[in-house]
Formats: structure tokens, C-alpha cells, sequence
């Protein structure tokens, strides 16, 4: 069953990332890519990473979504600017490249693989890993609490970037 | 009984990892090479910057996948940190891409092959639709595309227009 789901999750979000990124119009694409943040939270679920599949739907659907369709109605495209085709060295240089990364990393995959890095279905049938919120803020509030302030430091700068970049005038 | 109750009890229930981890980190692999695709191919910059975001989460679902089978709960938590680096990004990103675009009119990343303003300093004012461009025209904003240089056709200011001859002599 849970193999059953990861497919369909898996699948789900490889598709929606293809159409994202093939997608002309910059809004399908972003609507494409909430499909991808779905997906990949159901795969966090079939993974018993139940913390980690609630935000990603919060903070990646929700939140940076929004941001990004707010951002697209904002700059107020013409379809004549959609019709972005530069070089059309571009997209082959793309697609060698893409495939060399899928080649190397699978054979470093099936390197492991065969080296039983990977553990075994028996192995994997004692798996336990609490991944509830719970967990994960003893751990975050715990072993994590200086790395989860400086965090706050890094999205002030954010914040500082986003405005000043943003702004019509410094003065 | 509600719904969180079952939730929490649900690792009880399905103890253990009924797939191989292959199959996650094959699907990383598989994600993140969508995610260069993007970067590589379009020149929309909206768009490649969301090809990042799909890198960025293929490095993520490794990250939990690791963290799920060696039962070491700081994957996990790294997952947090990096949706936090990336929402920092995004912010950041997205207003560069405005500044660019009040800029250059654009979001081709190929007319944005030069760093310095071409005309504006950088607390000029925006420039409004209906108003007169000096170095763009507006009508036809693809047809002077990246290759011919803007090297001052009516440029107003003499001492922009030197430069711009040197560069092509």
C-alpha cells in the first residue's frame, strides 16, 4: 500500500515539475509547481516525515506560491514577452546536461547499490523514526537552538534585501 | 476520535520502510535534473527561479530519505532550515526580478547581460508606460534582442556616446 502511494505520489511530482518548467506562461508554470509541493508532501508522508510534509504544504504551497503568483501579476506581462526563445543552443546544452547529472548520479547510485550501502528489506522492516512535531521541536529546541536562531538573523536579512532592492528611492 | 490521534499512532502501524530507498533517492536524482533542465533552457528568470525551487527540493526529499532510514530525526530538521534558507531566498530573488524588470522591461534574462545601468541612475524614478523610452522601444520590446548593442541611436547625453563607440571599434 504505502508502495502503492509513493508511485502515485512520486509520480504526481515528477510530472508536475516537467510541466513546470515547459510550461510558456509563467502562471501555469507556478500552478504546476503547487502540484510538485503536493506531490512531494505525500511522499513525505508515505515517509513517516509527518512535521516535515505539513510545512512543506504551508510554507512551500502556501506561502512562496503566493509570493511568486503576487510577483508575476505584478509585473503586468504582455503575451508578446511570454515568447522568451534565446539561443537555440541553450535548450540542447540543457538537455546534455541534464543527462549527464542523471548518468553520473545513477551510476553513483548503482555503485552504492551494489556495494550494500543500501539497507536490505529486512533491514528496512525494523525501521522506527518518530517524525511527528513533537520530535521534531525536542530536537530543533534542543541539539538546533543556536542554529535556529541565526536563522531569524538570516531571514531579517531577507527582509532588509527584499525592501531596499524593492524600493524607488534610497533617501 | 478525531483525526491526530491516528496520525500519531500511525508509525506504530506501519512500522518499517516497505520500498527501497533507491527509489527516493532515484526520484531526488530525477527532480533535480528537471531542476537543471529549467535553469539551462527557459530564459524566463520567473521561471527559472522556480527551477531552483525543484532543485531545491530534490535535495530536501533526499534529506528526509536519508533521515527516514538511518533513523536520525537532524535530517529532518536540516529539511526545516533549508525550506527557511529557500523562503529568504525567494523573498530576495523575486525582488531582484522587479528591480530588473522596472529596469529593462523584461524578464529575459539575455537583456540583462549588462550589470551597469544604461541610462538611470539608480534612484531614477520609474519609467511609466506611456511615456517615451530613450534606449527601449516599448512597442517592440523583443525585436532589438540581445545582440544589437543600445550604443546611444538618440542618446542626449554626448559624453555617454564615446564609450559606447569605443566598445564597438
Amino acid at each position: 500500500m504505502t508502495t502503492f502511494l509513493f508511485v502515485v505520489f512520486g509520480g504526481t511530482a515528477l510530472a508536475s515539475a516537467l510541466l513546470a518548467v515547459t510550461r510558456k506562461n509563467p502562471v501555469a508554470s507556478a500552478m504546476w509547481l503547487v502540484g510538485m509541493f503536493f506531490g512531494l508532501a505525500g511522499v513525505y508522508v508515505v515517509l513517516e516525515a509527518y512535521f516535515v510534509a505539513a510545512v512543506q504544504v504551508l510554507v512551500y504551497a502556501g506561502a512562496i506560491m503566493v509570493l511568486f503568483l503576487f510577483v508575476i501579476m505584478l509585473l503586468d506581462l504582455r503575451s508578446s514577452q511570454l515568447d522568451l526563445e534565446g539561443s537555440p543552443k541553450m535548450p540542447i546544452l540543457g538537455v546534455i546536461g541534464a543527462v549527464l547529472f542523471v548518468v553520473i548520479a545513477g551510476m553513483a547510485l548503482m555503485d552504492a547499490h551494489d556495494a550494500g550501502l543500501f539497507p536490505t528489506a529486512e533491514e528496512r522492516a525494523t525501521l522506527e523514526l518518530d517524525g511527528s512535531a513533537a520530535a521534531i521541536g525536542a530536537d530543533l529546541f534542543g541539539r538546533w537552538l543556536l542554529a535556529f536562531e541565526v536563522t531569524s538573523v538570516l531571514l531579517l536579512g531577507g527582509i532588509f534585501g527584499a525592501v531596499i532592492l524593492t524600493k524607488r528611492r534610497l533617501t | 476520535m478525531s483525526l491526530l490521534p491516528t496520525l500519531a499512532a500511525a508509525p506504530s502501524l506501519a512500522a518499517g520502510l516497505a520500498f527501497p530507498l533507491e527509489w527516493v533517492i532515484g526520484l531526488g536524482f530525477a527532480l533535480f535534473a528537471v531542476g537543471i533542465l529549467g535553469v539551462a533552457c527557459r530564459r524566463n528568470i520567473l521561471i527559472m527561479l522556480l527551477s531552483v525551487e525543484i532543485m531545491l527540493n530534490a535535495a530536501n526529499l533526499v534529506l528526509v530519505g536519508f533521515s527516514r532510514v538511518h533513523g536520525e530525526l537532524s535530517g529532518q530538521v536540516f529539511v526545516f532550515f533549508a525550506m527557511v534558507v529557500a523562503a529568504a531566498e525567494v523573498a530576495v530573488g523575486l525582488a531582484i526580478v522587479i528591480a530588473l524588470f522596472r529596469l529593462r522591461k523584461s524578464t529575459d534574462v539575455d537583456d540583462a547581460d549588462e550589470l551597469h545601468e544604461i541610462e538611470y541612475g539608480p534612484v531614477a524614478p520609474l519609467k511609466l508606460e506611456g511615456e517615451p523610452s530613450h534606449h527601449h522601444d516599448d512597442h517592440d520590446d523583443h525585436g532589438d534582442h540581445p545582440g544589437d548593442d543600445d550604443g546611444g541611436d538618440d542618446d542626449p547625453k554626448p559624453e555617454a556616446t564615446p564609450v559606447g563607440a569605443a566598445g564597438e571599434a
